[in-house]
C-alpha cells in the first residue's frame, strides 16, 4: 500500500500538488488520471524522492519512503532516455545495479528479458545503433528488470509505436497476474478506464475523485438510465421528463439518456413509467464514463484543461525551476 | 544500500570513460603531446638555427680583418657563446679585399647576386672599422641569432687586436676570460640533489599534467551531465540515486579514469627516462639525472593539489553542465571555470623564472589557482609550512563549498529543461535549503 497524506508541492507560488491524500492498494492497477498539468508527474516524482514535498507524508507499506524501499519500485518516466553510447547489456546491468541488484544476479535476468522481447542478439550492440522501437523496449526492461513490487508508468504509451504498445500491454497484463502494484499515470482517461481497477482523477493539483472504478462511478457519476419506447412520440418523452426522480435527460435519436436526481433509483422511475402505461422497449441502467465524471466535477473537458495548461507552458517551465528553488522557510525556522 | 548505488554510478562512469577512443588515444599519445608542447618551440628554433648560409665578406680595411672574421664565423661555437639556447648556423664565407672607393660598385653586384639567390648575405668591413666606422651586414633574412653571430664574429678579432695594441697577449686574455663554473642547487636537500634545469622541466611537467587532466576530465564531467540532461536519462537515474550522489559518483568515476591515465603516463615516463638515460650513458654521453630527487613533500603536494584541483573544477564543470541546456551554452559557460584555470597556469610560468615572484606566491594561496601553482612552488623553493598548510586548508574549504554549491545547482538544474536559467535563478537554487 502506498499512502500519501496531505502532500503538497508549490512551484513559484502555484500549487502543483495541493494537499493530496491517496491510497494505492497493494496489488491494484491504479490509474492516476488527469489532463496535462494536473500534477501527476510531480506526485510521482515526490513519491520517488526526486522532488521533496513542501509538506505532507508519503509512506510505502506503512513506513516512510527510503531509498532501500525504492529499490522495490520500477519507474518508466514520461521523459525516458538511455545512455546512447553504452552497450545494451552493460546499460541494463547498470540500471539493475542502481536498484541494488548485483551484476552477477542481473545477468540471467537481462538475457531472459532480451530474449522475450526479441533482442537477444543485440546484447553487445550500442544503444544508438538500435531502432527507436528497440530503444523503447530497452527502456521497459530497464524499468522492470529488478522485478519490482511497484511499477510506475508515466504516460507509458506516449510516443510508442503500435507494436510496442502491445508489447507493453502484454507485460502489464503479466505483471498484474503476478499481483504487482501498477500505477498508471496518464491523461488518456478512457484508456485507463479499461485497464485499471482503481483510479484517482486529478485536476489543478487537487483530487477530484478516487477509489475503485465501480465505486467512483456509482458514487460520483449519479445514476443514469437509458430508455426507449416501442413507439417513439413526444408525449412519452414529456412523461419521462416530468417523472419525479428525473433530473435531466438527453435525446439520442430514438433513445433517452436519463440522469436521475440524487437519491433517485431506477426502480422508482420504472414503477412510475409503468403506472403511466408507457410501453418500453429498453430500460437499462448505464454507467457514466470517467471522462463524463471528470466533466461533471471539474466543469471542463480534460482537453480544454490541457489546452489552458499548454498556453501557460512557458511560464510553467520557469515556475518548475522556481518551485524547486524556493527557499523553504519552515526548514530555516526549524 | 546508498553506497552500492553510488558505486554503480562510479563504475559506469569509470568503465565508460576508459572505453572511449579519446582515453585510449590520450593514454598512448598524451606523453608525446605534453613533451611536444613543452619542447616544440625549442625544437623549431634549433632546427631553424642549423641552416647554412653563403656569406661574402667584403674587406676594405687592408689589414686582413676579413679573413679573421671568416675564421670566427666558421667556428662551431664562439667564445662566450656557450650555454646559449640557439645553435650557430653554418657559414660558408668568401672574402674579397677591395678598396673603399670600389664599395659602391661591389655593393651593386652583391645586391644582384643576393636577388638571384646566389648568396644569402654579405658583410662589409669599411676602413677604420676598428675605430668608429660601422660594419654592415645585408642578408636575405635577418634573425636575432644571425645578427648576434655576425656581431660576435666581427667583434672577436677586433677586440683581440685592441688588446694586442695595448700589449696584452692573447694567452693572458683567454686565461682571464676562462669561464668560472657556478653550480646552482636548491637549498634544503642534503648534497646536490636537484639541478635547476631538470627541476625546471620537472616542475613544468607537473603543472602541465595537472592542467591537462583537470581540463580534459572536468569537461568530461560537463559532457556527462549535459548528456544525462539533454537525453532525458537523468529522471530514471534519479529515481534510484540521489542527485548529489549521482554527481559524486560521476566526478569520482571520471576522476579515477583521469588518475589511471596519469599513472600510466608516469609509468611510461619513468621507463622511458631510465631507458633513455641508460642509452645515452652507454654511448658515453654526460647525462645529469633527469628526474630530480625532490623528496616526499613534492609528491604529497602534487597528490593533494591534484585531487583538490580536480574536485573543485569538476564540481564547477558539473554545475555548468546542469545549468546549460545545449552544447553551445555549455561551451559558452565553461569559460567560467576555464578562466581561473588558465590564470593559474600562467602564474606558474611567472614562478618558473622567479620562484619568489609575488604573483606566483599569491597564486599558490588562492584556492582556484593553487592546484597549478603550489606543487610547482614546492618543487622550486622551500615553502614555509604555515603557508603550505593555509593553502591546503583554503583548498579543502573551497572543495567543500564548490561541491555543495554544485550539488545544489545540479540537483535542481538537471531537472529543469527548456530555457536557460538566469543568474538570479541560479542564485535562488543555491539558497534553496
Amino acid at each position: 500500500m502506498i499512502e500519501l497524506v496531505g502532500v503538497r508541492k508549490t512551484f513559484g507560488g502555484k500549487a502543483a500538488v495541493a494537499g493530496l491524500d491517496l491510497r494505492i492498494p497493494r496489488g491494484s492497477t491504479y490509474g492516476l488520471l488527469g489532463p496535462n498539468g494536473a500534477g501527476k508527474t510531480t506526485t510521482i516524482r515526490m513519491l520517488l524522492q526526486i522532488l521533496e514535498p513542501d509538506s505532507g507524508e508519503i509512506r510505502i507499506g506503512g513506513e516512510p519512503v527510503t531509498r532501500d524501499r525504492l529499490d522495490r519500485v520500477g519507474y518508466l518516466p514520461e521523459e525516458r532516455g538511455v545512455y546512447k553510447r553504452m552497450q545494451v547489456g552493460r546499460l541494463l546491468s547498470f540500471f539493475a545495479e542502481t536498484k541494488g541488484v548485483r551484476p552477477a544476479d542481473s545477468k540471467p535476468l537481462i538475457r531472459q528479458w532480451l530474449e522475450r522481447l526479441d533482442l537477444a542478439d543485440r546484447i553487445d550492440a550500442r544503444v544508438q545503433e538500435l531502432s527507436k522501437g528497440m530503444q523503447q523496449k530497452i527502456q521497459f526492461i530497464a524499468a522492470i528488470l529488478h522485478d519490482p513490487d511497484i511499477i510506475i508508468l508515466d504516460e507509458p504509451f506516449s510516443g510508442l509505436d503500435v507494436i510496442n504498445q502491445q508489447v507493453l500491454k502484454d507485460i502489464v497484463v503479466d505483471l498484474k497476474r503476478r499481483e504487482k502494484t501498477i500505477v498508471f499515470c496518464t491523461h488518456m482517461i478512457d484508456q485507463a478506464e479499461r485497464t485499471c481497477d482503481h483510479v484517482c482523477i486529478l485536476a489543478r493539483g487537487e483530487k477530484v475523485v478516487d477509489g475503485r472504478i465501480a465505486d467512483v462511478k456509482r458514487e460520483h457519476g449519479g445514476t443514469h438510465v437509458r430508455v426507449a419506447f416501442e413507439q417513439w412520440n413526444g408525449d412519452a418523452v414529456h412523461i419521462v421528463r416530468r417523472a419525479p426522480s428525473v433530473e435531466s435527460l438527453h435525446e439520442h435519436g430514438q433513445e433517452l439518456e436519463v440522469t436521475l436526481r440524487p437519491g433517485g433509483s431506477p426502480h422508482e422511475l420504472l414503477e412510475h413509467l409503468m403506472t403511466q402505461n408507457l410501453r418500453l422497449s429498453t430500460f437499462s441502467r448505464i454507467e457514466p464514463s470517467l471522462e463524463r465524471i471528470f466533466i461533471q466535477r471539474v466543469g471542463a473537458t480534460p482537453e480544454e484543461m490541457a489546452a489552458q495548461y499548454a498556453a501557460s507552458a512557458e511560464e510553467r517551465e520557469a515556475e518548475c525551476v522556481r518551485a524547486a528553488t524556493k527557499p523553504r522557510r519552515s526548514l530555516w525556522r526549524r | 544500500m546508498a553506497t552500492s548505488r553510488t558505486w554503480a554510478v562510479f563504475k559506469r562512469e569509470f568503465s565508460e570513460q576508459v572505453r572511449t577512443k579519446m582515453f585510449i588515444i590520450g593514454t598512448l599519445f598524451g606523453p608525446v603531446m605534453i613533451v611536444a608542447i613543452m619542447f616544440l618551440p625549442l625544437l623549431f628554433l634549433r632546427a631553424g638555427g642549423g641552416s647554412e648560409r653563403d656569406v661574402v665578406i667584403v674587406d676594405a680595411t687592408h689589414t686582413g680583418l676579413g679573413d679573421e672574421v671568416a675564421t670566427a664565423l666558421a667556428l662551431p661555437m664562439l667564445a662566450g657563446g656557450q650555454g646559449g639556447p640557439v645553435g650557430p648556423g653554418v657559414y660558408h664565407t668568401d672574402v674579397i679585399d677591395i678598396d673603399a672607393t670600389e664599395w659602391e660598385a661591389t655593393r651593386e653586384s652583391l645586391n644582384q647576386r643576393l636577388e638571384a639567390e646566389e648568396i644569402d648575405g654579405y658583410l662589409y668591413l669599411p676602413p677604420r672599422v676598428e675605430d668608429d666606422a660601422e660594419a654592415l651586414y645585408v642578408g636575405k633574412t635577418i634573425g636575432i641569432a644571425t645578427e648576434s653571430e655576425i656581431r660576435r664574429a666581427v667583434q672577436t678579432p677586433i677586440q683581440a687586436r685592441r688588446l694586442d695594441e695595448a700589449g696584452i697577449s692573447q694567452e693572458i686574455v683567454s686565461e682571464a676570460m676562462r669561464p668560472v663554473s657556478v653550480a646552482a642547487r636548491k637549498h634544503g636537500k642534503e648534497g646536490d640533489a636537484a639541478n635547476p634545469e631538470s627541476l625546471f622541466i620537472f616542475a613544468q611537467l607537473i603543472a602541465f599534467s595537472i592542467y591537462l587532466v583537470v581540463i580534459l576530465y572536468g569537461q568530461a564531467v560537463l559532457r556527462g551531465v549535459l548528456e544525462e540532461k539533454r537525453d532525458r536519462i537523468v529522471e530514471v537515474v534519479l529515481s534510484s540515486v540521489r542527485a548529489s550522489m549521482l554527481m559524486f559518483g560521476k566526478i569520482m568515476g571520471i576522476g579515477a579514469a583521469g588518475l589511471l591515465q596519469m599513472a600510466i603516463w608516469t609509468l611510461f615516463g619513468a621507463v622511458a627516462m631510465t631507458w633513455g638515460v641508460d642509452f645515452l650513458r652507454e654511448r658515453g654521453q654526460q647525462v645529469t639525472d633527469v628526474v630530480p630527487d625532490l623528496g616526499p613533500m613534492v609528491a604529497v603536494a602534487f597528490l593533494i593539489f591534484f585531487f583538490g584541483g580536480f574536485l573543485v573544477y569538476s564540481a564547477l564543470f558539473a554545475a555548468v553542465g546542469a545549468i546549460a541546456t545545449t552544447d553551445q551554452e555549455a561551451q559558452q559557460l565553461s569559460f567560467v571555470p576555464m578562466l581561473p584555470l588558465m590564470i593559474g597556469f600562467f602564474m606558474m610560468f611567472a614562478g618558473l623564472t622567479d620562484p619568489e615572484n609575488s604573483v606566483f606566491r599569491m597564486g599558490s594561496m588562492v584556492p582556484l589557482t593553487s592546484p597549478m601553482v603550489m606543487p610547482v612552488r614546492v618543487a622550486m623553493t622551500d615553502v614555509p609550512m604555515g603557508e603550505f598548510t593555509l593553502s591546503v586548508a583554503l583548498l579543502i574549504v573551497t572543495v567543500g563549498a564548490a561541491t555543495w554549491a554544485a550539488a545544489k545547482i545540479y540537483s535542481i538544474g538537471i531537472l529543469s529543461t527548456g530555457k536557460k536559467p538566469t543568474m538570479a535563478e541560479v542564485w535562488r537554487w543555491l539558497r534553496t535549503a
